[in-house]
């Protein structure tokens, strides 16, 4: 803890330089902010219309799915900044970002299609 | 987050982020909690910054409405709605409000009145925004579109959520260590200190914070009405109002509250349009906050407040949940505030033929029903449409609501000219997500709430606000040892430095300061509603400056002890100043004006409290220092603000 926060790494020990520490929690803020919206959004999209799908009222479908997406955007800080990698942080919300974005893409296209 | 790039444990990590997440955004979400806090007493502020009011004492309900009514007739006759808000515990006079025919559309054309509760006389109050512009500025801040500050306020709030999220998982022994704490140690100390208002209060600080986010939820994520509504929120917000409004016998025809409706609806001309999806989101809001009927649960003073001032920005809200979403998404399919009709073609528009005036039926006998069926809250406002014509109606509705679930109390709708009670419609039953939804928000509105409630909600708010000032002042010590090492003070801790005392005891002074301008800024002075709320900033701006060119410790206790001796001389220069005194407000029943002064002495003593023991602990010689000469000079002042608790 005090020794994240301290701005400069220890020296006796073999350290990442300063410069590559600030790209990795530049890096993982970027995973948390703006992929957690992504991931956000698409949740909140997609779900609306699966529950409508479910036979959940629209209304309430919209805004069950809005407040667990909410929720999806603090895991997804929580996630970002809680995995050993920073691949892993990013992959662990970009790829159900995805999974949801193409989730409600087809459900929107299935309802068009109907 | 290590810098050198080791593994940590989901602990460290954690704490990592709940020190910075909690950090960056931590000033900003202290002064939401702060004047968020303060909010729960709005209608209270409003009523001690118009000392004008203060001369009108409780009344029997009947008295206060016949009375009222007599005026509406004698100063509106032609009005299209009136409505009439009976004083209660958190009101001392009557707010009546009227739209006259072919008035301007939104906002503008609203006209206001308070009224004497027991003559029901015209009083002629100040120009000042009173608590509306605390209560605004927390979740609007100032001079800024208030789209991009919802955003913002937004942003900080879901910063909040992860640090509370991240807190928790960091702090392992979080029960047994509530009960620990351990006085003059320093960091410790303020570690214990942070904890305890932390888990105190815990459920509560989780619920604040996300119904803050549920309250800007469709302006922060429309993608579900994108998707299910091809971003249609005006559909959206007709079909939620289904689940969301209700209890009671709604009106089926636009009330006279679809005006105020309007009026939140409306963004002000000074402002930018809102898109629909943004205002659909700010106008639940509002129409939760105002949609709580009766004396306990008001809002939208400010509008009250602002009511004499030309300048002020904000609608009040909607009491009526449901007129207020009919206008709502009035204004959301036109986007400019011109949604004022409610649901357009039930009402002649202003301008309609006049038409023969026909007397209103005698509201004695609604009364009386209305005082049988609601025996505990009783009528909080009545609402009369089309006054003087044959199509007049009468809506009574209950002070205050019974349930976390619905907007506001019951409503009994009468016709206005034979009396006659109108059956009402039944409300649909809310889902869940409703419920939660409902539930969240009543309790962030404080909707529900009588006098001990709000009371508990106002004291769980001071423990959140000061579960944020500890976390960052601790911020500050927990680096200290760093400090000393190092021999000198980092550009980055200094600049942590000033901005706490700034930002928690400025905030203080500038709020004292605000009360202070409100009467000593002469009560006929034109424009005095800007040296209000300019003073306000200036005596911030000043504290910031004061903060960086005081030590550290120094700054800390004298701006606390201002702020202190600012807030107890609040009491003395209310009556000094045409108020109420508490020696008069108490014995008259007049709780909103008592209760101010009360809250104001208690903010004395909690700022008197921290100065004197910052005070004490700079007496005491600050033992534990030892190290390095230099460093240690410039640390003791800090070293002795450790060691306080």
């Amino acid at each position: 803890m005090t020794s994240a926060a301290s701005p400069l790494p220890a020296a006796s020990r073999p350290a990442l330089p300063l410069a590559r520490y600030r790209w990795a929690v530049l890096s993982r803020s970027l995973a948390a902010i703006v992929g957690g919206y992504l991931l956000s959004a698409s949740v909140a999209g997609a779900l609306s219309l699966l529950l409508v799908k479910l036979g959940v009222a629209r209304a309430e479908a919209v805004l069950d799915a809005t407040m667990l997406a909410l929720l999806a955007q603090a895991v997804a800080a929580l996630w970002a900044f809680g995995c050993r990698s920073g691949a892993r942080a990013w992959a662990g919300i970009v790829l159900p970002a995805a999974a949801f974005a193409l989730l409600g893409w087809l459900l929107k296209a299935a309802g068009a299609a109907a | 987050m290590r810098p050198d790039g080791r593994p940590e444990a989901l602990r460290q990590a954690m704490s990592w982020l709940h020190t910075w997440s909690g950090l960056l955004l931590g000033w900003l979400l202290y002064a939401v909690f702060f004047t968020g806090t303060l909010s729960y007493f709005l209608d209270e502020i409003n009523v001690w910054m118009k000392p004008e009011l203060h001369r009108s004492v409780p009344a029997a309900p009947e008295v206060s409405a016949e009375r009222a009514l007599q005026t509406m007739q004698r100063i509106a006759p032609d009005a299209t709605n009136w409505t009439i808000e009976l004083p209660g515990e958190r009101q001392v006079a009557v707010e009546a409000s009227w739209r006259e025919p072919g008035a301007a559309a939104g906002r503008a054309g609203i006209k206001r009145a308070e009224l004497d509760a027991t003559t029901g006389e015209k009083i002629d109050t100040r120009e000042t925004r009173g608590g509306g512009f605390l209560y605004r500025f927390h979740f609007e801040l100032y001079a800024m579109p208030r789209e991009w500050a919802r955003w913002i306020v937004g942003i900080a709030t879901m910063a909040m959520l992860v640090a509370i999220i991240s807190g928790v998982i960091t702090h392992k022994k979080i029960f047994t260590e509530f009960f620990t704490f351990r006085r003059g140690r320093g960091q410790r100390s303020w570690l214990d200190a942070h904890n305890a208002t932390a888990v105190l209060a815990l459920p509560f600080h989780f619920v604040i914070t996300a119904s803050g986010l549920l309250l800007l939820m469709f302006m922060l994520m429309p993608w579900g009405v994108q998707t299910a509504y091809d971003g249609n929120t005006q559909t959206f917000m007709a079909e939620r109002r289904g689940q969301m409004m209700g209890g009671g016998g709604p009106m089926q025809q636009p009330a006279p509250d679809a005006q105020k409706a309007e009026r939140a609806a409306g963004a002000p001309a000074a402002d930018a349009p809102q898109a629909a999806p943004q205002g659909g989101a700010m106008q639940a809001a509002r129409t939760d906050r105002a949609a709580r009927a009766g004396p306990p649960d008001r809002s939208g003073g400010d509008e009250r407040a602002g009511g004499n001032g030309g300048g002020e920005r904000d609608g009040r809200a909607p009491r009526a949940g449901r007129e207020g979403a009919a206008a709502r998404d009035g204004h959301s399919s036109r986007g400019d505030g011109a949604g004022d009709e409610g649901a357009p073609g039930r009402r002649p528009r202003g301008g309609a033929a006049p038409e023969e005036t026909t007397a209103l039926a005698d509201l004695r006998p609604m009364l009386a029903l209305a005082a049988q069926r609601w025996p505990e809250r009783g009528i909080g406002s009545i609402a009369v449409s089309q006054p003087g014509t044959a199509r007049a109606t009468i809506e009574l509705r209950e002070a205050g609501s019974g349930t976390l679930l619905r907007r506001g109390g019951e409503r009994l709708t009468f016709d206005g000219v034979t009396g006659a009670l109108r059956d009402p419609t039944p409300a649909a039953e809310p889902g869940l997500g409703s419920r939660i939804f409902s539930v969240f928000t009543a309790i962030h509105l404080g909707r529900f709430a009588g006098p001990a409630m709000r009371w508990l909600l106002f004291l769980a708010g001071v423990t959140g606000t000061l579960m944020v000032a500890t976390g960052l002042v601790l911020w500050v010590v927990k680096r200290l040892p760093d400090r000393r090492k190092l021999g000198y003070t980092p550009r980055g801790h200094r600049l942590v430095e000033v901005l706490n005392v700034g930002g928690i005891a400025g905030l203080s002074l500038a709020t004292a300061g605000y009360f202070w301008l409100n009467r000593l800024v002469p009560a006929s002075l034109a424009g005095r509603t800007d040296w209000e709320i300019h003073g306000f900033f200036i005596v911030w701006a000043l504290a910031l400056a004061h903060t960086a060119l005081r030590p550290h410790r120094r700054a800390w206790i004298e701006q606390l002890t201002l702020a202190a001796a600012m807030f107890a001389l609040l009491p003395l220069l209310n009556p000094l100043t045409g108020g109420s005194g508490l020696w008069r407000s108490l014995p008259a029943g007049q709780w909103p004006i008592a209760g101010f002064d009360l809250v104001m002495l208690a903010l004395a003593l909690v700022h008197g409290y921290a100065a004197r023991r910052l005070t004490k602990t700079a007496a005491a010689p600050a033992g534990r220092v030892h190290g390095q000469p230099a460093a240690a000079r410039a640390a003791v002042g800090d070293a002795a603000l450790a060691g306080d608790a």
